[in-house]
């Protein structure tokens, strides 16, 4: 009995050969695969196609309407790779970013031996991300135009994805939610993405995921926004400044301490940044600002 | 060793045929080290292949694969010559890896840019996928120091003690890591190697004393808090949950309470207490004993900045 990676090799170029979409039968006759263990054949010939379909090779499978009869054929347009019209600095350039970003995953350098030129030994990586099972459903939905069906938060949604962005080491996909357009953290989606019709949606102009979620997490949200003024002590000063910005400085007192002014729609966020700067940051103002951080505080005094 | 699956092994025929034709012919030692496979399964599976025809058994039929020695050719024509198309995995990978590149790197010429316009188009209609990674101004002094092998001078703030300190390191490399950036090298406080997360980096001075690298493969670069290792039980309300999330844990159990057990390392009191004062009055620490009382210490003195004295 042959190999079975003869056998499915075998298969595979029998359906990119033929022209017309062919039945089991044929390719039993025409092969000379499969040939004479009955319904064991049959399970074979079932095996070796969820293998072709799991390299991510397409299988037509039109039907015969007279006979009722399954056909199947491999389209050569959707198994080889296209020609990318890739100039020789163009190809460089995709094996150098393959060689110098590492994803936890090698799906780029799988790409990037497929797109052909010499293999780049990177003097040293420099990115690390996480590459997270979701995200080439994700993104391929969204190619297609098709809605996205997951669980978040505790809540089933059907999501119309306008893009996918990597910010401050987490992945992130926006779209329509309900006809609102929303942020997801993609780690956070809580069971299997199943993917909805193609063409079911149009895209809304040019994407900006700046425009999707504000870089500064005090930003992000809803609220009103609010000025907040808080008191950096000496120690802590010049770190703050160059976090935040010249531009956020207010005052400069005699001490070396400083006053930063920054603006506040995430009330949560703004208490995560102060208190993680412990006693060396004090909120001055507005009040209300203020006298959430003492109430917070109480409470875990109290506590305890 | 177990045996490679069918799929394994399929799946590296597609790409080690369309290779070779591009190549017009490749050692076995050759494909062996580029696709990290032992040269005997190179040279099995090829062999095996390379019988592989199909009706009407002309030369337009077959894989075309000659083994000749320890050469590798395939005939012009043959079947599966070229690449299979990128699978959705593969087409997010590589447009990731390349708007990560452009993103820490820059793009000086606009090929990679350009390349990355005809992948996207080759892989249908748009899909916007950004990388956005900040790169702040101390990376090119890093990476020119780092070129140069010149030794640079850092104040540098030690999160989990909370406090600066002045160093000279040879700076080795600069990573992005999961969001941020760090610089490795060779510290002279601590004569060792060391990384160091470059948003910490309170002033730098590019020296003029030039070092030589260590010999030999470097270590990785350590990320993640440093510290004495202490590991604590806190009890986590849901509200919470981003703890888990951001830090390594050794343990998260879900309660019946609704409450999350974490068992987690910590770097040290500083640590611990920023957990705390972050994380509100419901979340408690279990054990030890000794460290119970730090989220309402840690309040206590921050409120006495505020005037009040609960």
């Amino acid at each position: 009995m042959a190999d079975r990676v003869e056998r499915i090799t075998e298969l595979l170029m029998l359906l990119l050969d033929t022209e017309q979409p062919i039945t089991f039968d044929q390719i039993v006759e025409r092969g000379e695969l499969y040939a004479g263990r009955g319904e064991a054949s049959r399970k074979s010939f079932e095996r070796d196609k969820a293998v072709l379909r799991s390299l991510g090779i397409t299988i037509d499978t039109p039907m015969d309407q007279a006979t009722g009869t399954t056909r199947y054929t491999i389209r050569p347009e959707n198994y080889f790779l296209p020609d990318l019209g890739l100039n020789e600095a163009e190809q460089l350039g995709l094996q150098l970013a393959a060689s110098v970003v590492r994803l936890d995953e090698s799906w780029d350098d799988q790409a990037a031996t497929k797109i052909g030129g010499s293999k780049v030994a990177p003097p040293m990586v420099v990115a690390e991300l996480p590459s997270l099972g979701d995200l080439p459903t994700v993104h391929t939905a969204i190619r297609n135009r098709a809605p996205v069906t997951f669980e978040y938060s505790g809540k089933r949604r059907v999501v119309e994805g306008l893009g996918i962005f990597y910010r401050e080491g987490n992945w992130y996909l926006s779209g329509r939610d309900e006809g609102v357009v929303k942020t997801f953290r993609v780690d956070r989606i809580g069971s299997a993405v199943r993917t909805g019709k193609p063409g079911s949606y149009e895209m809304a102009g040019e994407f900006d995921s700046r425009a999707a979620m504000p870089r500064d997490p005090l930003m992000i949200g809803d609220g009103e926004v609010v000025v907040a003024r808080v008191w950096i002590d000496s120690a802590s000063a010049s770190r703050i400044e160059r976090l935040r910005g010249v531009e956020s400085v207010a005052e400069r007192r005699p001490d070396g301490s400083v006053v930063v002014e920054v603006p506040v729609r995430n009330r949560d966020a703004f208490r995560s940044w102060v208190l993680g700067l412990r006693h060396h940051a004090e909120v001055l103002g507005p009040i209300e600002l203020r006298r959430e951080i003492v109430a917070w505080l109480e409470a875990i005094v109290e506590a305890n | 060793m177990a045996k490679p699956s069918a799929e394994a092994r399929l799946a590296r025929l597609l790409v080690i045929v369309p290779w070779v034709v591009e190549r017009d012919g490749a050692r076995i030692s050759d494909i062996a080290n580029h696709f990290g496979v032992p040269e005997g399964d190179v040279l099995s599976d090829l062999s095996l292949v390379q019988c592989c025809e199909i009706p009407p058994y002309g030369p337009d039929n077959t894989l075309g694969i000659i083994v000749d020695d320890d050469m590798v050719i395939v005939e012009p024509g043959a079947m599966l010559d070229r690449p299979l198309r990128l699978g959705p995995q593969e087409g997010f990978g590589l447009l990731a890896a390349g708007r990560a590149a452009l993103a820490v790197l820059g793009d000086t010429s606009g090929a990679l840019a350009t390349a990355l316009d005809k992948l996207e188009a080759a892989l249908g209609d748009h899909s916007p996928l950004e990388v956005d990674v900040e790169r702040p101004d101390l990376i090119d002094e890093l990476e020119v120091a780092t070129a140069n092998r010149v030794s640079v001078d850092i104040d540098y703030y030690t999160a989990y003690r909370d406090e600066s300190m002045h160093r000279r390191i040879d700076p080795l490399g600069v990573l992005n890591h999961d969001g941020d950036w760090y610089v490795h090298g060779w510290c002279h406080v601590a004569g060792s190697l060391r990384t160091f997360r470059v948003d910490r980096i309170e002033s730098l001075v590019v020296t003029e004393s030039e070092f030589e690298p260590p010999e030999g493969e470097l270590a990785a670069p350590r990320l993640g808090p440093g510290g004495d290792g202490i590991v604590v039980e806190l009890a986590v309300p849901p509200s919470a949950g981003w703890i888990v999330e951001a830090y390594e844990t050794q343990s998260v159990v879900a309660r019946d309470d609704g409450s999350i057990g974490v068992a987690m390392p910590i770097a040290g009191d500083v640590f611990l207490e920023r957990l705390l004062l972050r994380g509100g009055s419901d979340v408690v620490v279990e054990t030890p004993d000794s460290l119970r009382s730090t989220g309402a210490e840690a309040a206590r003195r921050i409120l006495e900045r505020y005037g009040s004295t609960s």
